[in-house]
Order: C-alpha cells, then sequence, then structure tokens
C-alpha cells in the first residue's frame, strides 16, 4: 500500500495545496522539499515509496534528480513521477524515456490529486506507464 | 487510508484550502505590482534576457498554480505568456545570444492579460 510519498517543487504556492490534499485527502504520509538537492539529502531517512518531481525547478531540475536516483543502486529503483505543465505527447514521451513511471499534469484538481497519484502507483506496480488523460488539463497541444 | 476516496466533505480541508486561497490572492497583490514594473520597464526599451527571465518565472509559476486555487483564466493566460517568453529565449539563444532585440511588444501583450486576470481574481 502506498503511504510514503516525497514531493519536489520549488513553487510553495503548489507545493503547499499539493501537500494539504495529499495528507488530507490522500492520507500519505510526507517528506517535502523544495529542491533537488535537498530531496536527494533527504531521501535515505524517509525511505519514499514514490517520488512526485517537478520539471523546471532552478538547481537541481527534476530530471537531474531522476538521474541521480538513477545512478544510486540504493533509490534506483524508487518509482518517479513528474508533475509538469509541459504535456505535449513529444514532451511526456522525454520524460518517460528518462524512466519517469507517470506524468501529472499541471494545474491539477487538488481533489483528485491522491486518486491520480494513486492510480500512478498501481501502474507502476504493474509495469505499465502512466499519462494525464486530456481533461486533467496543462498544455495538450 | 488506502483505495480510491470521494473527495471529502471535510470542513478541515476547506477552512485550510481557503487560507491558502486567501495567501495566494495576497501574493497575486504582489504579483500584479511585479508585473507593473516589468511593464513600464519594457515600455521604455526591449527586455533585456534577465528580465525576460524573470517574467519567464513569474509567467510560469501563475500557470501552474491559478487553476488550482480557482483561477483558471490566471493559469491559461499565465501559460500562454510562458510559452511566448520560452520561445523568444530559445530564438534569442540561436540568434542573439542575449543581445537586447527580442519581439517585446507581443510579450507585453501577453503580460498584459496575465495581468488583467490576476485582477480579475481579485475582484471575485
Amino acid at each position: 500500500m502506498l503511504e510514503r510519498i516525497m514531493y519536489v517543487d520549488d513553487e510553495d504556492d503548489i507545493r503547499t495545496v499539493a501537500a494539504m490534499a495529499l495528507e488530507k485527502i490522500g492520507g500519505f504520509q510526507l517528506s517535502l522539499h523544495e529542491n533537488g538537492a535537498d530531496a536527494l539529502a533527504a531521501i535515505g531517512d524517509f525511505d519514499p515509496q514514490l517520488i512526485l518531481l517537478d520539471v523546471m525547478m532552478p538547481g537541481l531540475d527534476g530530471p537531474s534528480v531522476l538521474r541521480a536516483l538513477r545512478d544510486d543502486p540504493a533509490f534506483a529503483a524508487i518509482p518517479v513521477a513528474f508533475m509538469t505543465a509541459k504535456i505535449r505527447a513529444e514532451e511526456i514521451a522525454s520524460l518517460m524515456a528518462m524512466g519517469a513511471v507517470g506524468v501529472i499534469a499541471k494545474p491539477f484538481d487538488p481533489m483528485q490529486l491522491s486518486n491520480e497519484v494513486r492510480m500512478i502507483w498501481r501502474a507502476a506496480e504493474a509495469g505499465l506507464p502512466y499519462s494525464p488523460p486530456p481533461s486533467l488539463g496543462g498544455d495538450n497541444r | 487510508m488506502s483505495e480510491d476516496m470521494p473527495p471529502p466533505q471535510d470542513h478541515d480541508y476547506d477552512e485550510a484550502f481557503q487560507k491558502l486561497r486567501t495567501r495566494y490572492c495576497a501574493k497575486l497583490m504582489a504579483q500584479i505590482a511585479e508585473m507593473d514594473a516589468w511593464l513600464v520597464m519594457a515600455a521604455q526599451k526591449p527586455p533585456r534576457r534577465d528580465m525576460l527571465l524573470a517574467a519567464q518565472s513569474l509567467a510560469h509559476a501563475l500557470a501552474g498554480s491559478g487553476m488550482i486555487y480557482g483561477f483558471p483564466d490566471i493559469s491559461k493566460y499565465g501559460h500562454a505568456a510562458d510559452v511566448l517568453i520560452t520561445h523568444q529565449l530559445q530564438e534569442d539563444n540561436d540568434a542573439l545570444s542575449g543581445q537586447d532585440d527580442p519581439d517585446s511588444a507581443s510579450i507585453r501583450a501577453a503580460l498584459g492579460d496575465l495581468r488583467a486576470a490576476c485582477v480579475a481574481a481579485l475582484s471575485t
């Protein structure tokens, strides 16, 4: 069962409401970070079952964090999903090709975020990719 | 808590969300002021690369957050400005190496639209 999620996003307004939704609606335990370096430093202690990464962040961006995880045998198997407004088909394909298990479109619906995270988790458990349905927003061009 | 759950009828959640929304709106006022300053500077001379990066950061943040807080137009116009500025920055990389000559009129218009969406959000 999915319980522990690490969420990394430099945007305070987004991180705060996502955290509230994931905790209050989803009941998840969260480890919140505003940058990739802090997240990598905390990952060993928190032992996340799933990591949600913003793509565009100053310093270590989401793809860089994912590469760092995949290069570390201790963390290489942790499923990672990206959260991004850039969800054109080629952008999603690029993120999935990096090894992400899913992509969540921004802006997201706080009321639905927990269910979407669970769908990603289930898809990852089944070895299937997950990408956002067009109705969930973002740049669908 | 585990399986899919219906959206909660949770007073705590609603109250917490309203507090966040109030905080977001307060921040919008500062962001409107930031856009005003940007627009004034950009009207005087074409924006430098660092100004474009600042505007892109602001537009990107608003694009990702507006709809979450119940303001879809902020996300819509923020996204439009983000895409336009990103395109301009890429063109600068290819052709201008950071020199000053972007298509500032269209960017100013896009930021003007975004500013208007922010103002409208505050009036609701």
